[in-house]
């Protein structure tokens, strides 16, 4: 019996096992999608929230893209909060442009995650949705209620800023 | 310098392009050292991104996670306000926001007026069949698409017991406090709480007739958090304690 049978079945110790599997994956969606502060949060809700839905899993697909598909719809039903309060707390695109002011300067060298991190809300999460997840436009249209050519265009705009943070 | 090509070069990369566009994109790419120089750091991004790794969280958060999901514990999708305030990077304690009516009554219309709007689009002549034009945005957001088992966004959609269970507590606090607030403030309070009401019973009345579409359930839930959040705000604004 799988994990996650013997976890849709309330074995709590099973769910942990799934836990330790795949908290990674969750925890870096979560971070590059949200922001650091957020992350935490989100990893925790997700799981709680996969917890309750194991009913529903089937086994057609792997728990991990369940649990994947699970955690990118509850972090995007969440980016309307969370856009607010990186509003508050980040002058986003601010940053980024001093930064890549600073990428002139000879010797600097931003982390690439640094970078994505300081991306404008909608480009990031296109960019990771895209690029570091493998979803198609059309999914991502679909789930963040912009047309194709809005995520195609906000990708574009990610690689972009980007790309004077390789390293 | 930005040439006509440019903006087209993550197409071309990702294979978007007609082929009679790809082949003009090719000779300019050739004949222009600054485009071309740019297809390969676009490429090199695409790289970098599909070589990042996951990283594992910083802290412990199993045990948060064990308390969420033990039958007697309140859900932690529920996040309390005193942690929410942390969250909003305000202190825990008494840290006074300060509302004036005319940011309030601003407030309390763009929240009416947004839940007119829901009411409006819940409307049963709105085509909303799926597979229709692209949604646009601020149009009802569906899910991913989903393999059979997988979660939809009825996984997210669906108000859940936990969440019930705060609008409860919040609705308690308000009742509580009421006498506290000046009577054209509870005006405005009710005014709002009764549009978004009426937008969360809409949903369910929709959902009633047809039971599993995604739009209704994500228009209910954004309905729900809606109501949430604004009593989470108004119990901050207004320093409301259990």
């Amino acid at each position: 019996m799988t994990d996650a049978v013997l976890a849709a079945n309330g074995d709590a110790e099973a769910f942990e096992r799934l836990y330790r599997a795949h908290v990674a994956r969750v925890h870096s969606l979560a971070r590059r999608m949200a922001g650091d502060d957020a992350a935490d949060d989100l990893t925790q809700e997700v799981f709680i929230r996969a917890w309750r839905k194991l009913g529903t899993f089937k086994g057609s697909s792997s728990f991990g893209t369940w649990l994947h598909r699970l955690a990118v719809n509850l972090i995007l039903s969440r980016r309307t909060t969370l856009a607010r309060h990186r509003e508050r707390h980040v002058d986003v695109e601010g940053i980024l442009e001093r930064v890549s002011g600073r990428q002139e300067l000879p010797g600097f060298a931003m982390d690439f995650e640094a970078a994505l991190s300081r991306l404008p809300d909608g480009a990031r999460q296109v960019f990771v949705l895209y690029d570091v997840e493998g979803y198609s436009h059309d999914e991502i249209a679909a789930a963040m209620g912009i047309s194709t050519g809005t995520s195609k265009s906000q990708l574009h705009r990610a690689r972009m800023l980007l790309r004077n943070h390789l390293n | 310098m930005k040439h006509e090509w440019t903006d087209r070069l993550s197409d071309y990369l990702d294979g978007h392009l007609a082929e009679d566009e790809a082949v003009r994109v090719e000779r300019h790419v050739e004949e222009c050292a600054e485009c071309s120089a740019t297809l390969e750091q676009l490429r090199a991004v695409v790289q970098r991104a599909r070589r990042l790794s996951d990283r594992e969280p910083s802290r412990e958060l199993w045990r948060g996670i064990r308390e969420g999901i033990a039958p007697d514990t309140k859900a932690p999708d529920v996040i309390d306000l005193v942690s929410r305030r942390e969250i909003d990077g305000r202190p825990a304690g008494r840290r006074v926001v300060r509302l004036t009516i005319p940011q309030l009554v601003a407030a309390g219309l763009a929240l009416a007026l947004a839940s007119g709007t829901g009411a409006w689009l819940l409307l049963p002549e709105v085509p909303l069949a799926s597979g229709s034009a692209t949604p646009e945005i601020g149009q009802a957001v569906p899910a991913l698409r989903t393999a059979a088992g997988e979660p939809s966004s009825a996984d997210v959609a669906t108000g859940d017991a936990t969440q019930t269970d705060e609008l409860g507590e919040l609705e308690e606090l308000l009742a509580r406090h009421r006498s506290e607030l000046a009577p054209h403030t509870v005006r405005i309070l009710e005014k709002n709480l009764a549009a978004i009401d009426r937008a969360i019973e809409d949903s369910r009345r929709a959902l009633a007739v047809d039971p599993g579409n995604t739009f209704l359930e994500g228009h209910l839930e954004r309905a729900r958090q809606r109501k949430l959040e604004y009593l989470r705000d108004a119990s901050v604004a207004f320093q409301w304690s259990s």
